[in-house]
């Protein structure tokens, strides 16, 4: 029996790139094993990936036709600054101008430290171990109620065992556009993930599986935020550790 | 297609459409997860249609799409390389979707990540997009004969870090035959 062929011509055999290995493949049972593995990790690769919404898709697709019309950003120019720079920091807040500048087709002025009229402060969550469970002490705060329309009127911070729903939405406090002085310690670090394109709408503490950490939900610029029902609603929630404000975990939710 | 080239938006915006989901999978399988392919995905369509009156047609419009999103890709991970990855992959469109296709893709996505970048984009676009070897190297800039060795090399790395229910011993390099 020859020598058997190679990953490298196992892999392409795979493709149909080497059909010079097929009379070697079809009577060896180790080439076919391997042959095996590699098509286990075709198939794994190959597996679909689940679309975007239609409505992300169109939002998509309607930015790109209306960026047609608009110079394009000087990118790199603005990228060489930054390395130039050094500095983690500044590095991620030039960043954050840059990519304004290449992909808001609408709101490109908005300032860095953009912050929702209608920005909810929820107090603490309590503890939260997974996806589900985060979203789920997130969503009933955001329903439309009184308190909604009641804003710059902050009431006391809520207490550390408090949970969802009732208890919760009677913890919120609706800030006015004006910051409040007690800023989340890893407010920065939030803005710099999600690279300001987008308005803080929501700011919570909690316990991410034990570790205490600061909640931040972002929204699109262009949702309503002032004289709405409702409140903005989070599409992008980061969690960050409050020690060092390291990510934790992110979560973006269907708008 | 031509009708987008010269300037026609209800055309550019049918001709996105119809790419856009495949653009979307070759950006989510390259970055890994959700929040950053759709940025990614985003930038490259700004660039396809900024650029379309460009288009030479030597290449398919969709090789010169998967080209100029991959490199919105790349651009995406260097960027990504200055900040803090995701602890926990995205996506939550319904509180029920976390189920066992999902555990499949974070597996996937996982074991990607792991892979150098230039192996990784070389078997997402064979293994996922479809292309034949000479569009990847198209795509990648590189010629056939790294397209082959790459994908390889990108598959047998990620054999042991795909967890298979039945999978046999671990893959090794076949040994000549006495």
């Amino acid at each position: 029996m020859n020598s058997h062929p190679d990953t490298e011509a196992l892999s392409a055999f795979l493709d149909g790139e080497a059909p010079e290995v097929d009379t070697h493949v079809a009577t060896c049972a180790e080439c076919r094993r391997h042959l095996d593995a590699l098509r286990r990790v075709r198939s794994a690769v190959g597996t679909p990936v689940p679309p975007p919404s239609p409505r992300t898709r169109d939002a998509a697709v309607g930015a790109a036709v209306d960026a047609v019309d608009k110079p394009a950003p000087e990118r790199r120019r603005q990228w060489t600054v930054v390395v130039a720079a050094g500095a983690v920091a500044a590095a991620l807040l030039v960043g954050l101008v840059v990519t304004r500048a290449g992909t808001s087709s609408k709101s490109s002025k908005t300032a860095a430290g953009a912050v929702s009229p209608n920005l909810v402060r929820a107090g603490d969550l309590g503890d939260v171990g997974d996806a589900q469970g985060l979203r789920a002490k997130i969503e009933p705060q955001l329903t439309p109620t009184a308190a909604a329309h009641a804003p710059s009127k902050p009431t006391p911070a809520a207490g550390p065992a408090a949970g969802a729903g009732a208890q919760s939405t009677t913890d919120q406090r609706v800030a006015s556009a004006a910051r409040q002085t007690e800023a989340p310690r890893c407010e920065g670090a939030a803005r710099a993930l999600q690279r300001g394109r987008d308005l803080l709408v929501y700011v919570a503490t909690a316990r991410w599986q034990g570790t205490p950490a600061d909640v931040f939900g972002f929204s699109p610029a262009g949702a309503p935020v002032t004289g709405s029902p409702g409140r903005p609603t989070p599409t992008r929630v980061y969690v960050l550790a409050r020690s060092d404000c390291h990510l934790l975990v992110f979560q973006s939710y269907a708008p | 297609m031509e009708a987008a080239r010269e300037g026609d938006r209800d055309a550019l915006d049918r001709l996105l459409r119809a790419h856009y989901d495949r653009l979307h999978a070759l950006c989510r399988r390259l970055i890994g997860n959700e929040a950053d392919a759709l940025d990614a995905c985003q930038e490259a369509l700004i660039t396809i249609a900024r650029r379309l009156d460009r288009f030479d047609g030597r290449s398919s419009f969709a090789t010169w799409a998967y080209r100029v999103t991959t490199n919105a890709c790349f651009d995406e991970l260097r960027r990504r390389g200055r900040r803090p990855l995701a602890a926990v992959p995205d996506e939550l469109p319904a509180p029920v979707d976390i189920g066992e296709a999902t555990a499949q893709r974070l597996d996937i996505d996982a074991a990607l990540a792991r892979l150098p970048v230039e192996y990784r984009a070389a078997v997402v676009l064979r293994d996922l997009c479809g292309l034949p070897y000479i569009d990847i190297g198209d795509v990648l800039g590189i010629p056939v004969g790294t397209v082959r060795s790459r994908i390889a090399r990108g598959r047998t790395l990620l054999v042991p870090l795909l967890g298979h229910g039945n999978r046999p011993e671990p893959f090794q390099r076949p040994t000549p035959a006495p």
